[in-house]
């Protein structure tokens, strides 16, 4: 039932419904009401999540994670399929795999808050093998996902001064987890709320300590999420009591994320200033498209490593540079703190996958993006890590106003410059949104890359047919067997 | 040391490792020990009476969604099906505190979390009774401080007692430890407790994802993962997103005192550590004085605690409701003065005796709370002294008093008393050969080389 006790005088409910508002949203999202635009896209953030995955599929990371997988799930067996390996597993088990997978090279697609596909995907596909839903069905619970998530990331940004104590990118992609499920499991608006109040009860402290010590740890949270987001679908599934409009209630989420303190559920919780803005929960609900505006990553990396990346890379497409005559680079603006070049080379994926020198260096060397570029030796590399460290920041802007034009689509172009010993210099420009006019077009492009050298060219355009004819597929579960298990995905 | 942003300043998350590391079964007391063996027995006894209610039969059928596998190395338990560790760990972890009935300490339900990890843990690892003793005492110990260094969920604390649970038994080297800890705090929750805002029995659940994802922290950390280290200490981790920090306390007495003697309160009945004392008087007064719940014209509490003290004209749905009501509590224990999931059944809960009986008890003033550690405040036995006062349709008056319950920390059950209530609690669940088993196991774990052997009397 709705029931709230701070709220005695309005009969123990709160006064807004933001919570329920949402709920109702996506259970009567129709796929008929969806515009071809963001089915489209829809359609790309599944193929391209996929590629992410595919691309990270034999690294040492992504064999520890399958590796757990498997235990959790007693050995093979269960109702759905690990992509990579066509192996049968739990739903709850796959999640966690899948979605690590998705983030580990850092190459799924990305949103203002966060990668909201690295949960939302994996889970949604799952959902629906596991429920054996149709492809439409998959698709309806893919957008309904990522615009809950959005507008519910959204409502909880910190402001510049809080952004020091840190950023819940891999906090709040529990409901990028919760709500492609709630969708296919055909749960009603009142299961969908109480979902999202186990979903804000199951949130992380807003820390990102992986980022602080460039921990790939901030890759298995991922999978973590997934598999927190199944394990609270499953339960409210079963059915449980009350846990209803969790986010009208400043105490249960919104005011403890953006809070400057919290009383443990029983006293007043301080809302930082106008940290917290509810009204994004509902904000152009059903009209505008957030998962449209996502960024389908063109380069395994850190989201401000996209636009200087692809500059590198036209640089040597137009002009054909050779890295051992490169005597300076600079690029202009970079994002603080992305512009670490250690001497000793990375220490780890995430510090290099955040780098805006080794990513550079790693496209205009033309090194075939993968996960090679990740490997211990793609990390030590001697040219590489030569070339990152002649990397020069001329302009620079904060994190925080990185985010915010990317949202009001005012991210600058990155003018990647490469002086030669010859005193020559190589210029491109790129912006942070390259590529992503036709969405499907650039995801079938980007699959065929993230999948070199791990699926056959054959394998590879199977899935992107399957993909592209999503909405006409009756059965996930059958479409999963037969690209995944009957055919086992191999190189 | 590795790569961080920030400096560190302390090495607050170093002490705990080496504290853990250093532990020995043998420098531990024997009142110690013997803590820890009958907190098995409240926990594990508590966690099979739940069995009886559907949440846990839910929980059992996502358990065996969870491992679909045939390899099986845990036990759930109360169903006795083989399954993988995680999904045993998840099972017990939700069994935990579903009745409310485990314990409470000053900061939240420790063991729901430490005694779970660590049976089902033991099992899955083959380790003896005396390293899963040790486990626990490292648990409760660690879990006890930091959940005193900073206010929040009062579930996400118990990933640290499960965290230190593991980490004792699979022998881990400190600096996996630090890692370790690392991703607790990665992975700790918000301070909000929504369960008690709404009343929801989610919370069960909560405590059942403590127990898996520690499982599975503890195999990410074992797999390599780096960079987690000395989270405890840095800046922006952990302790500054919770509602106060004191971070002395995270060592404060660590190898000296054992917090688990004077700071877990063992629940006597299955409800709110707040409506422990007046279910006690109300059972007290019906076995005394044996009057039919039926002919109460009224109850008087004095002094009663607001925030718990509620009715409801329909009854409840939610466990946790009911649960946190003093007057149910009070009317249940009248009609059932033999605890048990009886209480929280369906029926039960919406039965119009209980509901008429509950609408009659009153509050004669209010616990005042000065400040927020009203919990702490309880078990340092500060609470006042309350009284219930039966009035009688015929005219008859029934006085109980009590400052608190059997079970408080300075008011701690017997040997025996833990057993009767062990008897109590699973009659409905294991055959009376397997109760008298599983308390004799309990009582000489530390002679088992492996703790399995306990496992078997649990279904």
């Amino acid at each position: 039932m709705r029931y709230n006790r701070f709220h005695r005088e309005t009969n123990f409910l709160t006064p807004t419904r933001y919570t329920q508002a949402l709920s109702e949203y996506a259970v009567n999202l129709r796929f008929e009401e969806i515009p071809a635009e963001a089915v489209e896209q829809a359609k790309a953030l599944v193929l391209h999540t996929m590629g992410a995955v595919f691309a990270a599929k034999d690294t040492s990371e992504s064999e520890k994670i399958l590796k757990m997988a498997m235990e959790a799930n007693g050995g093979e067996g269960g109702p759905v399929t690990l992509w990579t390996t066509g192996q049968k597993a739990g739903a709850l088990n796959a999640a966690l795999a899948m979605a690590a997978m998705a983030d580990e090279l850092a190459w799924e697609g990305y949103s203002w808050t966060g990668p909201a596909p690295a949960a939302a995907v994996p889970c949604a596909w799952l959902a629906a093998e596991e429920r054996d839903k149709s492809g439409k069905d998959l698709l309806r619970a893919v957008v309904a996902g990522c615009e809950v998530y959005q507008r519910i990331a959204m409502a909880v940004q910190p402001d510049a001064k809080r952004w020091e104590k840190g950023w819940g990118v891999t906090s709040w992609q529990i409901f990028a987890a919760i709500l492609p499920i709630a969708v296919l499991y055909g749960f009603d608006a009142r299961r969908v709320d109480q979902a999202i109040g186990m979903g804000c009860e199951s949130s992380t402290l807003p820390t990102r300590y992986h980022l602080t010590t460039m921990s790939d740890f901030g890759h298995y949270e991922y999978g973590y999420r997934a598999r927190d987001g199944f394990m609270v679908a499953k339960a409210v599934d079963k059915g449980i009591r009350n846990c209803r409009d969790a986010l009208d209630e400043s105490r249960c989420y919104r005011g403890i994320i953006c809070g400057n303190d919290a009383a443990n559920g029983d006293g007043d919780v301080i809302v930082s200033g106008d940290e917290s803005a509810p009204t994004w929960f509902t904000r152009e609900l059903g009209k505008r498209y957030f998962l449209t505006e996502m960024v389908l990553r063109r380069w395994p990396g850190a989201l401000w490593t996209q636009a200087p990346a692809e500059a590198a890379a036209r640089i040597v497409q137009e002009h054909a540079v050779c890295p051992e005559e490169i005597d300076e680079i600079t690029v202009s603006p970079v994002t603080e703190g992305f512009t670490h070049a250690p001497e000793e080379g990375y220490g780890s994926m995430l510090q290099a996958q955040t780098s805006i020198p080794f990513v550079v260096a790693s496209a205009l060397r033309g090194l075939d993006p993968g996960a090679a570029w990740y490997s211990e030796e793609g990390r030590k590399d001697a040219l590489t890590t030569t070339l990152a460290k002649k990397v020069k920041a001329l302009e620079t802007m904060t994190e925080f106003d990185a985010y915010a034009a990317f949202r009001e689509g005012t991210f600058p172009a990155v003018t990647v410059s490469v002086k030669l010993r010859n005193d020559e210099r190589r210029e491109a420009s790129a912006s942070l949104t390259a590529g992503t006019a036709a969405p499907m077009e650039d995801a079938a492009r980007q699959f065929r890359t993230q999948t070199a050298g791990v699926l056959s060219p054959e394998k590879a355009e199977e899935i992107i047919e399957a993909v592209l004819r999503l909405e006409d597929c009756a059965s996930v579960a059958a479409l999963s067997d037969r690209l995944f298990v009957k055919a086992k995905p191999e190189a | 040391m590795g790569f961080n942003s920030h400096s560190i300043t302390t090495d607050y998350t170093r002490q705990i490792c080496r504290f853990v590391k250093e532990l020995r079964y043998e420098d531990i007391p024997p009142a110690v020990i013997e803590r820890a063996k009958m907190n098995i027995m409240q926990t594990v006894g508590v966690s099979l009476c739940g069995a009886e209610l559907r949440q846990i039969q839910d929980a059992i059928a996502i358990a065996k969604e969870l491992s679909p596998g045939a390899e099986a190395v845990a036990t759930l338990w109360a169903d006795g099906r083989k399954v993988s560790w995680e999904a045993a760990a998840f099972l017990a972890g939700t069994m935990g505190d579903l009745l409310d009935w485990e314990d409470c300490s000053v900061t939240g339900h420790p063991s729901a979390g430490v005694i779970t990890t660590a049976i089902v843990a033991g099992e899955a690892l083959d380790k003896s009774g005396k390293e899963v003793l040790t486990a626990i005492v490292a648990g409760y110990e660690v879990y006890q401080r930091i959940a005193l260094a900073g206010d929040t969920n009062i579930v996400s604390l118990n990933i640290f007692g499960n965290l230190t649970v593991l980490m004792k038994l699979l022998n881990m080297d400190e600096e996996q430890m630090n890692q370790t800890l690392g991703l607790g705090t990665a992975c700790s929750i918000i301070p909000c407790n929504i369960h008690e805002v709404t009343m929801s029995d989610s919370l069960n659940y909560l405590y059942g994802y403590k127990n898996l994802n520690a499982v599975t922290m503890v195999k990410t950390a074992l797999a390599g993962v780096q960079g987690m280290e000395d989270a405890l200490d840095d800046p922006t981790a952990f302790l500054e997103h919770l509602a106060y920090q004191e971070p002395r306390w995270i060592t404060k007495e660590l190898g000296e005192t054992w917090y688990m003697m004077s700071m877990i309160l063992i629940k006597h009945w299955p409800a709110n550590v707040f409506v422990q004392t007046y279910t006690e008087l109300a059972v007290r007064l019906v076995t005394k004085y044996k009057f039919n719940p039926d002919d109460v014209e009224e109850i008087l509490v004095r002094p009663s605690v607001e925030f718990r003290h509620w009715f409801s004209e329909t009854g409840y749905q939610s466990v946790t409701q009911a649960q946190f009501s003093i007057p149910y509590g009070t009317a249940c224990a009248m009609y059932h003065p033999e605890p048990g999931a009886v209480w929280y059944k369906p029926e039960t809960m919406t039965d119009p005796k209980i509901i008429a009986l509950m609408l009659k008890v009153k509050a004669d003033g209010f616990v005042e709370f000065g400040n927020l550690n009203v919990i702490k405040d309880m078990i340092d036995g500060k609470h006042p002294e309350k009284f219930m006062i039966v009035r009688m349709k015929n005219g008859e008056e029934y006085v109980e008093s009590a400052f608190t319950h059997p079970g408080h920390p300075n008011y701690m059950l017997t040997r025996d008393e833990f057993k009767e209530r062990f008897r109590l609690e699973t009659k409905n669940i294991l055959s009376p050969e397997k109760t008298e088993e599983a308390i004799d196991r309990i009582c000489r774990l530390d002679q088992f080389d492996d703790v399995s052997a306990l496992v078997a009397c649990l279904y």
